[in-house]
């Protein structure tokens, strides 16, 4: 097993009961919690085969609904910002020739880093809300919930992922 | 054949993205029956399992709580008991005079309980060992909870009350107008009461119960009471109600079997046919 398989079955193990037995009973304000597990396709490495990053967000998200009685709403919703991740990435970074192999977090400014979790986090978010109510009528509900669940999301994953990822290059 | 073989191989990853949602899409159209949701459940081994092993050390810290409410609980019982003892011509609806059992109840623990979302479930420590079937009524000493959805060997899901798509007959403790009682996802402490008739003179303050016109609750458990009546067009626009129940910190329940179901559903389906 390579290092990096052995990273992402790390991320797997923890990450998951973490969202489902702590980050899921935050409520601030009676509804917003932080969906700490963006910070599995954030980690994600970019040099993977792409095939199977979309194979694992998929089951990733279906464990997460297995433990939330949800149907497949994570699993669409982890598997479609699995999908945008990388396009999204280039358009925020502004590098079209994006180095999949040498990416490092650290080598981008915080800001940058901010926007992308707020793009991933309002996209999965507006997903899962959309799925879960699957009611036209309710569109204002869903976009207020997704703005405010993306925000608080983007804090919290910031502050994880600075203390996480190494801030010097190995 | 080559040229679609080598679309294919161009659009790969797209195409198993969108095989891949089609799947997901299914399971969440599933879902959104909650009759039909069997895949994707926290009732399996697996995730029940987990839930259970969790909240054994979780209630650890609780157990004085607990044990003061059963404790409550016990006293009323015993109350309602020698009151019953008392007066002869009173019985429980649940158990007749023949000895007769039309109801078997079975206590269980909630292991998982979602209260945030707009579908809410609830995963119980009791499943086909302990005789849990689908559709068994879930209460408390204070109300009703949900229903039996789900079910695997040692577990069982529930839709919360505290679901948009849950749906009860219930009534008015003090007239026989029935109505059907709703959660619209805001409060967890409020639930709505529709299709009362019109002719019905209600009040703030009303209590309700379950009508018991569905096979699955007996009638007469307790709801909750009127909290807030919206009058208009002559008809009910809204009747709000506040539950009585905190579903939110609820975690023994009982598990209400109809024996006499089976009975019932064969009639009124020899009555349709």
């Amino acid at each position: 097993m390579t290092r990096e398989n052995f990273k992402i079955i790390l991320h797997f193990l923890v990450l998951i009961p973490f969202q489902v037995l702590i980050a899921n009973h935050v409520r601030l304000f009676g509804f917003i919690n932080p969906q700490i597990c963006l910070l599995f396709i954030l980690w994600y490495p970019l040099k993977k085969d792409y095939s199977g990053f979309l194979i694992t967000s998929f089951l990733f998200g279906i464990i997460i609904d297995f433990f939330s009685n949800s149907g497949g709403i994570n699993a669409m919703s982890y598997l479609l910002i699995a999908f945008l991740k990388t396009p999204i990435m280039k358009f925020i970074f502004k590098d079209k020739e994006l180095d999949l192999k040498t990416f490092r977090y650290y080598n981008y400014s915080t800001s940058q880093k901010m926007i992308l979790i707020f793009c991933l986090a309002i996209i999965h978010q507006t997903a899962i809300y959309s799925l879960e109510y699957f009611n036209i009528s309710y569109t204002p509900t869903i976009l207020y919930k997704s703005f405010a669940n993306s925000l608080f999301t983007t804090f919290v994953v910031v502050i994880l992922i600075t203390i996480f990822t190494p801030s010097y290059k190995q | 054949m080559q040229f679609i073989l080598y679309l294919i191989q161009k659009y790969r990853n797209f195409l198993l993205f969108f095989v891949l949602e089609l799947i997901a899409f299914a399971f969440t159209i599933q879902y959104h029956s909650y009759q039909k949701s069997k895949f994707i459940n926290s009732a399996n081994t697996f995730s029940g399992g987990f839930y259970n092993n969790i909240t054994s050390f979780r209630t650890y810290f609780s157990l004085e709580e607990k044990n003061k409410i059963l404790a409550k609980e016990n006293s009323e019982l015993k109350n309602l008991l020698s009151f019953k003892k008392m007066t002869p011509n009173v019985f429980l609806d649940s158990v007749n005079i023949l000895y007769k059992q039309k109801f078997k109840y079975t206590a269980a623990k909630i292991i998982n309980n979602d209260f945030h979302k707009n579908n809410n479930y609830l995963t119980l420590n009791k499943g086909e060992k302990d005789s849990v079937t689908v559709d068994m009524a879930v209460i408390n000493s204070k109300g009703i909870v949900g229903i039996v959805t789900n079910t695997s060997a040692n577990y069982s899901s529930a839709i919360s009350l505290l679901n948009t798509k849950f749906k009860i007959n219930a009534r008015l403790k003090n007239a026989t107008f029935f109505g059907t009682l709703i959660w619209n996802g805001k409060s967890h402490q409020t639930a709505q009461l529709e299709d009362i008739p019109r002719q019905a003179i209600l009040s703030i303050g009303d209590t309700i119960i379950t009508g018991g016109r569905s096979a699955i609750f007996p009638e007469g458990i307790f709801i909750g009471e009127i909290k807030h009546i919206k009058y208009e067009h002559n008809r009910y626009e809204q009747i709000d109600i506040k539950l009585f129940n905190d579903i939110k910190n609820t975690t023994h329940v009982y598990l209400i079997k109809n024996l006499e179901k089976q009975e019932i559903l064969n009639l009124e389906q020899t009555a349709h046919d």
